[in-house]
């Protein structure tokens, strides 16, 4: 009797997922969960972004403290850097990740709606295409487990070009949720690993400026009191992430923490894994439950992001 | 492409390095001698370099260029040991000492294990 009951929730709910009414109500959780990808997407560029200046800014005052000191033979002013943790190509490249995880949401978000034509708009499907061929060509190839993404990244594409394999959300998701997970698990080692190496520079810089700070102090006395106020207005507007108020108690420095901010980003990510999980596995409320989950997150990351770039 | 345990061993590596640099942080801030200042800072740009070096690696696929890459990584890590002796003297505070001794010996553990 209660495999009955299963049986008849079973059928009921993949009939929900699939049937024209059960798609009209299942379009706005997808919406949702299309518009927290892109979200998600957004956030995790500007922090790679981040991860470069970070590294550019620990560069310039590097040099200027060499000369400074007498280590270097010049100073430069122009602020032009080579970036030693991540490149404008690496940055290039993991744009390409996000552009897969946001055509897949695109394209889920086509596959729920009631029209009979399921395909992407003609940019979407350009996108695609040239993701497509990026991934055919070994693009991807300077990241950790290259092969597995190229992989899954041609996986997303057809998917996304697709117009006949993937005739419902619940199939697309099943079918693609080890290739998200892929992506989203390589992004997040990443992530983490490189909030390690913003915070290596913010404190570089710091460091940095006690140095000259002591050597000043020797020389000025009770006047280097103006070079430690100048030396913290510039530490306050030096990490990528935000800037911070001229003092501030330790419990609401975490804010401004690179590793803490990689910790949101992460959990957003992970939000879109679950969410098509729930997808996948069928249920309604479990898709509507995961799908608000997912938005919540990412609006907290990405308030946190512009409250911090304030 | 690296596998996943080397994958694992550097990210260890580069979190005991940002360990060794967050205790060495906080010796910075002890510090008032301007001497012992500019050795602290020569020491973390080295650890630095290395975390970099090791950010790096973990992006690496290519086996050829991996392994080029941990040779490099390996033979910084062999200088961290001469560093040592060089931290006890520059660090006032022992415990502190000792803990940014302690992180880089286990992030050289990690990298030997490349």
């Amino acid at each position: 009797m209660r495999f009955l009951a299963n049986r008849t929730v079973l059928i009921l709910t993949t009939g929900f997922l699939t049937s024209c009414s059960g798609l009209s109500q299942i379009q706005t959780p997808i919406n949702q969960f299309d518009q927290g990808a892109h979200s998600v997407a957004t956030n995790e560029m500007t922090f790679l972004k981040a991860v470069e200046t970070a590294d550019c800014n620990s560069q310039f005052y590097a040099s200027a403290h060499d000369w400074a000191v007498g280590k270097g033979a010049n100073f430069d002013i122009t602020g032009t850097c080579n970036p030693t943790i991540l490149t404008d190509q690496q940055i290039q490249i993991r744009q390409q990740l996000m552009d897969a995880l946001t055509l897949y949401a695109d394209k889920m978000l086509a596959l729920s709606s009631s029209d009979e034509n399921k395909t992407l708009d003609s940019n979407s499907q350009q996108l695609a295409t040239n993701l497509n061929a990026f991934a055919k060509q070994q693009g991807f190839s300077n990241l950790s487990a290259a092969t597995d993404i190229e992989a899954a990244v041609i996986g997303i594409a057809e998917m996304a070009l697709d117009q006949k394999r993937f005739a419902d959300i619940q199939t697309a998701a099943k079918s693609m949720a080890s290739s998200l997970k892929l992506i989203i698990d390589t992004l997040k080692t990443e992530n983490t690993n490189f909030a390690l190496g913003v915070s290596s520079k913010l404190d570089q810089t710091e460091i940095n400026f006690r140095d000259i700070l002591m050597n000043t102090h020797k020389q000025r006395g009770a006047m280097s009191f103006f070079d430690v106020v100048e030396a913290r207005q510039v530490m306050q507007s030096i990490n990528p992430l935000g800037s911070s108020p001229l003092a501030t108690p330790p419990s609401s420095q975490t804010a401004y923490d690179p590793s803490h901010v990689a910790d949101q980003l992460n959990s957003s990510l992970d939000a879109i894994v679950k969410a098509n999980q729930a997808i996948a596995d069928g249920s309604t409320s479990g898709i509507i439950a995961a799908v608000n989950d997912l938005v919540t997150r990412a609006k907290a990351a990405q308030t946190d992001q512009s409250t911090l770039n304030k | 492409m690296p596998a996943t345990d080397k994958i694992k061993n550097i990210t260890s590596a580069a979190a005991s390095i940002r360990q060794a640099q967050a205790s060495l942080m906080q010796a910075s801030r002890l510090c008032s001698d301007p001497v012992k200042s500019a050795k602290i800072f020569a020491e973390y740009n080295h650890l630095d370099s290395a975390l970099t070096q090791l950010l790096h690696t973990l992006a690496i696929t290519d086996d050829a260029a991996f392994s080029a890459a941990t040779t490099l990584l390996k033979q910084s890590a062999q200088s961290f040991q001469s560093d040592q002796t060089q931290l006890q003297a520059i660090i006032d505070d022992a415990k502190t000492a000792a803990s940014v001794v302690s992180y880089i010996t286990q992030a050289v553990g990690f990298i030997m294990k490349l």
